[in-house]
């Protein structure tokens, strides 16, 4: 009987890391709780932006807000999967394998990759999501990558806390403490170019307009250079010198990137957000007989627009030509400003398009301005209603005015109720109506009504022969006498709009 | 004095030396380094407010490794699970209601004239501190591992991602100025009595099921079943 020694087959270094590295990461990607964790943040970024049209610093904001807690999960799976080693009284055992400790941390480390797949894909899910609608405005890669990133850092926490710290309870305790530092940063910062809100990882401000420049390339810098830092903090565990020497780097590349954000930055101020709103960042196209200008990026809401002004426009006169622009940004007060926030379903959309409607019968009608007389500091950003970086502002009402007697308070309120299949049902509810300045009474809105249920040829009639009235202060009088309409209150020369 | 008050005072110290600390020494740190902040910083009610209820959150997650017992299976005792369980919850309860306790009038102090609405705050982090105590008992009756601690934390984590994302007009974590604290409050209230008796279900002895021992056929019962 002849006994062959068989050498042990021993896998070179590389290949057994690569099976490692793959196991971990197939361990990963097939974990309920992961899954779980993606579908939350996705369920979460599309709750977030259900009610307005999707913009991209919008979406990018509510997506890297949901990869946050998809990072907390990710934090505690990274923990566990780090300390696997050392709970159920496996220390001894796994002591003894053949894969060393070192090698195993690198194999975990495949968890980080992995991570930003799954975040890829949950940000992917939450596009899909987003249909048939897309965001507009100006598309950032960075601030996608910004999403993908915070789960790998979430991952790579997870890991290198587990290495150093393996008990049970630090990946909780790691995840609050974690928690609270984001939860504090907000509230120590008070505007959007303080520090704790550069450290924050998601840019929450909104941009106030499409082609104004952010230092969201630094933030992105800034966010790979802690995640450098933290896996150099995960390998620090086994080798000194150099991760201590990649760690330091990442770190003082990280305070440089914050650096640069904060020089990067533009100042924060109505005043120098108006070049970017102005009449040369807006792209113009005329749709019927209604030109419609918006910025950068925001050429897909025309349509929505449209949909708000045409009905409108066809209750017209034939002969009227000189029909305001529709325009988003700043513009000259004969124009109609859109501005950046538009409802998405239901009666968010229909707040939105009654709101456009309001305003662009009241630059029609010549109706006051909301802001007349009231030029305040950026007014214009104002009118825009973009969230200021230093934070939203209140839109200046003015001095109200009173439009009892006008013919063309009761013109404004038929125009309104032609866009609507019950137009009797869009006057019966006047607090939602607002014509700039102008106060409604009841006798205007009984009127209204009252023309509403005649034939819309004879208002059309009407409004055809008393253009001009209309588009003035001028008093009803008997105009509309014969729709039953007798008397008006007319407003005393003070209070009576201009 | 009754046997239940002679077993208790006998277990105190046993108890008070086996639940594990580093848990809820480390949650003391975390919750005096998130105050720190607001404490040295300029005097904002939002600081503080925050900064105590961090604090609530991270002080009941490191208490609620308490509630596991490793050695359960080989405990032959004539003290009931109940006992027990609760002795753990109270040991941990009393330093974690301390550091709160304490957290909380460093906070009000550092507010010049503001003041920190103390019965509503209170509520809130009995909640946030319950929760995770509530989920590690639950999760203590399925098994006796560690891991199984974090069901504590998870639960927290799960009232946080349920309320915290909430719109403004509906957030269950309103600022003392704003005009929901009131209505928000009067819900916290409710949920207490929820989450006490969450506890008591949890703490109760297990299913006799789940006690008994794998059963085995006996040759007799079968003999006199024929």
């Amino acid at each position: 009987m002849t006994a062959t020694l068989v050498e042990p087959v021993r896998a070179p270094a590389r290949v057994a890391t690569a099976s490692l590295v793959l196991k971990e990461a197939r361990l990963l990607l097939g974990m309920s709780t992961v899954w779980i964790g993606v579908v939350l943040a996705v369920a979460l970024c599309t709750a977030w932006g259900w009610t307005t049209e999707p913009r991209w610093d919008v979406f990018t904001a509510n997506s890297g807000m949901a990869s946050l807690v998809l990072a907390g999960f990710l934090v505690l799976i990274g923990h566990l999967a780090a300390s696997r080693d050392h709970r159920h009284g496996s220390t001894e055992f796994a002591r003894t394998l053949p894969s060393p400790a070192r090698r195993r941390t690198v194999g975990l480390l495949a968890l980080v990759p992995a991570a930003g797949l799954v975040a890829a894909s949950a940000v992917l899910a939450e596009l899909i999501l987003l249909l048939p609608s897309w965001p507009v405005g100006a598309f950032d890669p960075w601030l996608i990558g910004v999403a993908v990133v915070i789960p790998m850092v979430g991952a790579a926490v997870g890991v290198a806390v587990g290495r150093w710290l393996p008990s049970t309870a630090t990946g909780p305790l790691t995840l609050f403490g974690l928690a609270a530092v984001l939860a504090i940063l907000p509230v120590l910062g008070s505007s959007a170019d303080a520090l704790p809100w550069l450290l924050f990882p998601v840019v929450l401000d909104e941009n106030v307009a499409p082609t104004m420049p952010r230092p969201t390339g630094a933030h992105l810098l800034y966010l790979v250079a802690l995640l450098v830092a933290v896996v150099a903090g995960a390998l620090l565990r086994h080798r000194r010198l150099l991760t201590s020497i990649v760690m330091a780097v990442a770190l003082v590349l990280a305070v440089a990137a914050v650096q640069r954000q904060r020089d990067e930055r533009v100042p924060t101020g109505p005043e120098t957000a108006l070049p970017y709103l102005d009449e040369s960042a807006q792209h113009c196209e005329r749709r019927g007989l209604v030109t419609y200008c918006a910025l950068h990026g925001y050429g897909p809401w025309i349509s929505l627009w449209r949909d708000a002004i045409d009905p409108v426009v066809r209750a017209l006169p034939p002969g009227v030509t000189d029909l305001p622009l529709v325009r988003q940004g700043t513009g000259p007060a004969t124009s109609v400003i859109a501005d950046q926030h538009w409802g998405r379903h239901g009666s968010w959309a229909r707040d939105s398009r009654t709101d456009l409607r309001s305003q662009y019968i009241r630059v029609l009608l010549r109706m006051p301005d909301q802001l007349a007389g009231h030029p305040g500091p950026g007014g214009l950003a104002e009118r825009n209603r973009a969230v200021l970086p230093q934070g939203s502002l209140e839109l200046s009402t003015g001095p109200g005015c009173s439009g009892s007697g006008q013919l063309r308070t009761v013109m404004a309120l038929w125009l309104v109720a032609q866009a609507d299949r019950d137009g009797r049902a869009v006057l019966s509810h006047p607090e939602n109506l607002r014509f700039g300045r102008v106060d409604i009474g009841r006798a205007e809105i009984e009127a209204a009504k009252r023309l509403v249920e005649a034939p819309r040829d004879r208002v059309g009639a009407l409004l055809a022969d008393n253009w001009a009235s209309v588009r003035s202060a001028a008093p009803a009088g008997d105009v509309l006498a014969p729709f039953g309409v007798a008397n008006l209150p007319v407003a005393d020369e003070e209070s009576a709009c201009p | 004095m009754s046997v239940r008050v002679r077993q208790t005072l006998l277990l105190a110290a046993p108890v008070i030396r086996i639940v594990p600390w580093v848990p809820v020494a480390a949650a003391t740190v975390v919750s005096v380094l998130t105050l720190l902040p607001a404490l040295t910083g300029a005097p904002a009610p939002a600081s503080q407010i925050w900064g105590v209820r961090i604090a609530a959150v991270v002080l009941g997650a490191g208490a609620s490794f308490a509630l596991v017992d490793p050695m359960a299976p080989l405990s032959v005792t004539p003290t009931p699970r109940w006992l027990r369980q609760w002795l753990r919850v109270a040991v941990v309860l009393v330093p974690i209601t301390a550091v709160w306790a304490g957290l909380y009038l460093a906070a009000a102090a550092s507010l010049d004239s503001a003041r920190l609405p103390s019965r509503d705050l209170t509520v809130e982090a009995a909640v946030c501190g319950l929760t995770g105590l509530a989920g590690a008992a639950v999760a203590a009756r399925s098994g006796h591992s560690l891991t199984l601690a974090v069901a504590g934390p998870a639960a927290q984590g799960g009232l946080m991602v349920a309320t915290l994302f909430l719109p403004a007009g509906f957030s269950a974590w309103p600022l003392p100025d704003s005009p929901q604290w009131e209505r928000v409050h009067d819900w916290w209230l409710p949920m207490l009595p929820v989450l006490v008796v969450s506890l008591v279900l949890a703490n109760r002895e297990l299913w006799p099921w789940r006690r008994r021992k794998p059963a085995l056929v006996d040759a007799r019962d079968l003999v006199r079943a024929r």
